[in-house]
């Protein structure tokens, strides 16, 4: 089945490709994908007729999808919809996801992905709080780690409504944006490299070598107690880069590389 | 060269390399997809760029281009040049330290030396190869030296 367009969301946005297929009348499925998210629109000459995502489907799922800046799309032509979940008019539709994403140009000020995480805020102004049914529903589940995609999943919303009222909340100071949860520390290498390395380099240089050394690891903005392992090949390309014999830097190289294969 | 060519495609984030001769013609390859029908015409970009460098004085062994989705490295072997194919995310460090164990390993090898011998070309922009205002800035270039 061929595709006649495919391409990056952030080279031509979704609500563009929808105009696009929309205004020639095209009757066929839009796959979208942005790392392990997907999508899908189908279209029937020319009107969106069903849109799904994760567990969100219809005109929810079209604004959310509206909502990603980043990922791949492809346009597979022919293709029937297998249900019709989107009722409003494709016109209204894509008027009103116009208006989304002008939105999200602010909202993205304080939200900028979908993976932010917010936090009560414990200072706010004196005084009573009103609160409208929505807002309370997300406030319900704001705890400093789920963030803005797992509560629009959690409350069967497009992201787009929730960032909003989020954005709503935090800008009246009644939340803050969290720590994220903390990366994983780095893979680093153990004191036996450094070991060899000294040996081997000390070998070609003299003495001075383990000095060398220690400047290239200073020069890198680490330390040997917890030199990076994704960072090993530089050191070692950089402090070979010392030796002006270009026999002797070749097989230092090559021994150095065969180490750096084991690690 | 096949060896090394191996040796290479062995670092994380190579998808293929390949050498050619100095007017971008495929000597021999290695790759991982089914990538060589476009390596003639890699071969001619990469070698039309280092010819046309060469040309106007600014002549490098090493040239290094980051698009969205691929990385491009081709490195000089005077009598041929070696392109390697990668993700954008490859292990460049890596990369560079095994290129330049692998390429002293063949400017010592004498059958390879020989062998690229027997299909050494001067470095050479061809006209056909550019376009039209390339060429001309070229050769006003030319003159200008």
């Amino acid at each position: 089945m061929p595709e006649v367009l495919s391409g990056n969301l952030a080279q031509l946005p979704l609500l563009e490709i929808l105009k696009l297929l929309s205004s020639e009348g095209q009757t066929g499925r839009l796959n979208l994908s942005d790392g392990p998210n997907t999508g899908e629109i189908y279209l029937g000459d020319g009107s969106l007729a069903h849109a799904v995502t994760g567990a969100q489907i219809g005109e929810t799922a079209v604004y959310t999808l509206m909502g990603w800046l980043q990922g791949d799309f492809s346009f597979v032509p022919d293709v029937a919809a297998p249900e019709d979940s989107v009722t409003t008019a494709t016109e209204q539709l894509l008027l009103e996801g116009a208006r989304r994403v002008k939105e999200w140009g602010d909202i993205k000020k304080v939200i900028p992905a979908t993976d932010v995480v917010f936090r009560l805020s414990p200072t706010t102004s004196a005084g009573a709080v009103t609160l409208e049914p929505e807002e309370w529903q997300v406030l319900a589940r704001v705890n400093g780690a789920r963030n803005v995609a797992e509560m629009a999943q959690d409350m069967g919303q497009d992201e787009f409504t929730v960032a909003k009222v989020l954005y709503g909340l935090a800008s009246a100071g009644l939340l803050e944006v969290g720590e994220k949860p903390e990366a994983p520390p780095r893979p680093t290498i153990n004191g036996g490299f450094f070991d060899r390395l000294n040996s081997e380099f000390v070998d070609v240089m003299g003495p001075l070598g383990t000095v060398m050394i220690d400047e290239v690891v200073a020069a890198l903005d680490e330390t040997r107690d917890s030199f990076p392992r994704e960072k090993v090949a530089e050191l070692v390309e950089q402090v070979s880069a010392e030796i002006s014999d270009e026999e002797k830097q070749a097989r230092f190289q090559e021994i150095m590389l065969e180490m750096l294969r084991s690690l | 060269m096949e060896e090394a060519l191996a040796e290479i495609n062995a670092v994380a984030g190579v998808r293929g390399s390949f050498v050619c001769d100095n007017l971008g013609t495929m000597i021999v390859s290695a790759v991982m997809t089914g990538l060589d029908a476009s390596f003639d015409a890699i071969g001619r970009e990469v070698t039309q760029t280092m010819a046309a460098l060469e040309t106007t004085g600014e002549a490098v062994s090493e040239l290094d281009f980051a698009y969205e989705g691929a990385r491009l490295v081709a490195h000089d072997l005077e009598k041929a040049v070696l392109v390697v194919l990668c993700e954008p995310e490859v292990e460049i460090a890596m990369l560079r330290l095994t290129l330049s164990v692998v390429m002293a390993r063949l400017k010592g090898d004498t059958e390879t030396q020989s062998r690229l011998e027997a299909r050494a070309e001067e470095k050479e922009v061809v006209q056909d190869e550019v376009d039209e205002m390339s060429w001309h800035l070229l050769e006003v270039l030319k003159k200008g030296r």
